[in-house]
C-alpha cells in the first residue's frame, strides 16, 4: 500500500491526497487497478490527469501544496522532515492566513472550527466598529463567503452526481454552522429542499444500498459476487444518478 | 501581419489549454517551491466527492503523488 494512503488515513480530513497515474494508463484501467489493490474506501483521490509537471524524473514522486495552493516541497519520497512540514502546515491552515490583521484572528479561528456564521458576524461588526478596517474586513469576508460557497457547490455536485447521502451529511454539518449568515443559510436551505424532494427519495434509497455494497467491495475488490450485487443495484435503480455511479464500480471488475 | 499571426497562435494555445484542462504553465524542470498551482480536472477524480479543481482543496494542505500502474 502506498505510504500516502496510510498518511491520508492518519491525517484524515486535515490533508487531501491526490494520486496521479503518470504512465499513460486509461481512466478505466486505472480504476480497475486501484480497485484490485483494495486502495479505495479512503479519502484519497485518483486521477490520470496530471495537474502540473512535478519535474521529478522517476515514479513515484510527490509535490506537497500548502493550504494556499503554493508548492511547499517536492521530491521522490516523503521524509520525516516532510511530515514535520505537513504538521506545521496543518497547524497554520487552522489559523488566520499570513499577513492578516490580528483583529481577525478570532473570526478565523471560529471559521476554521466550522462556526461560519459566527465568524462572518464578527467581521461585519468589526467593520462597523472600526471603519478604518473596512477594506481588510471586506477582504476577509469575501474569503469566508467564497469558501462556504465552494462547500455549497460541492454539495450541489454530490447531489447531481449520485452521492445524495454524502450531500445530506455535508449540508447538515455546513448549515449547523451558518446561523447568522442569512444569505448563505438561505442557499443551504434551498439545497436541503432539493434533497427532500420526491425525486431524491429514490436516489437516497439507492445510495444507501450502494454504500453497503461498496463497503464490502472495497474490502475485497476481487469478489465476483460483490460485483454482481453492484451490477444488480445499477439495474434495480436504472435512471438514477446512483445507478450510473454503480455502473462505474461494476466496470472495475478485474 | 505578424501581430495577427501571434494573436492566432495565442488563440490556438488558449483553445488547446481549454481542451486539456486549465493549469498554470510549468517549466520543463517542473513546478518550483513557492509557485502557486491551479488546475481544473476534465473528469472529477475518483473518490474526490465533488472535487473538480485544485482550488476546491484550498484551506488544507494537498499531497499530490505521481505514480504508475505498471
Amino acid at each position: 500500500m502506498p505510504a500516502s494512503i496510510k498518511l491520508q488515513r492518519e491525517y484524515g480530513d486535515d490533508v487531501a491526497v491526490v494520486f496521479v497515474e503518470s504512465q499513460g494508463t486509461s481512466a478505466p484501467d486505472t480504476d480497475r487497478f486501484v480497485m484490485k489493490q483494495r486502495w479505495l474506501g479512503t479519502q484519497a483521490m485518483w486521477t490520470n490527469e496530471s495537474p502540473f509537471n512535478s519535474g521529478s524524473g522517476g515514479l513515484p514522486n510527490y509535490v506537497l501544496l500548502g493550504a494556499d495552493g503554493k508548492v511547499l516541497q517536492k521530491g521522490r519520497s516523503l521524509s520525516s522532515k516532510d511530515h514535520d512540514l505537513l504538521d506545521a502546515e496543518i497547524k497554520r491552515a487552522k489559523g488566520a492566513p499570513e499577513g492578516t490583521d490580528k483583529a481577525f484572528n478570532g473570526a478565523w479561528k471560529d471559521f476554521n472550527k466550522g462556526k461560519y456564521g459566527k465568524a462572518i458576524v464578527t467581521v461585519q461588526k468589526l467593520s462597523v466598529k472600526k471603519p478604518e478596517m473596512a477594506d481588510a474586513a471586506a477582504e476577509v469576508m469575501a474569503t469566508f463567503e467564497a469558501r462556504v460557497q465552494a462547500q455549497l457547490d460541492r454539495v450541489d455536485w454530490l447531489m447531481k452526481n449520485g452521492y445524495p447521502g454524502d450531500a445530506k451529511d455535508r449540508l447538515d454539518e455546513l448549515a449547523s454552522g451558518l446561523s447568522g449568515a442569512d444569505e448563505l443559510l438561505g442557499k443551504a436551505r434551498e439545497l436541503d429542499g432539493v434533497l427532500a424532494s420526491d425525486e431524491m427519495k429514490r436516489e437516497l434509497e439507492a445510495d444507501k444500498k450502494l454504500g453497503r455494497a461498496l463497503e464490502s467491495l472495497f474490502e475485497d475488490g476481487r469478489d465476483e459476487k460483490l460485483f454482481d450485487r453492484v451490477t444488480k443495484l445499477s439495474e434495480e435503480f436504472a435512471g438514477t444518478k446512483v445507478a450510473e455511479r454503480a455502473q462505474r464500480f461494476a466496470s472495475m471488475r478485474p | 501581419m505578424m501581430i495577427q499571426t501571434i494573436r492566432k497562435s495565442a488563440g490556438a494555445l488558449a483553445a488547446t489549454g481549454l481542451l486539456l484542462g486549465l493549469s498554470v504553465a510549468s517549466s520543463p524542470e517542473g513546478v518550483s517551491i513557492g509557485q502557486e498551482v491551479s488546475y481544473t480536472f476534465r473528469s472529477a477524480p475518483l473518490g474526490g466527492m465533488g472535487v473538480t479543481s485544485l482550488a476546491d482543496l484550498k484551506g488544507k494542505p494537498v499531497l499530490v503523488e505521481f505514480w504508475g500502474t505498471r
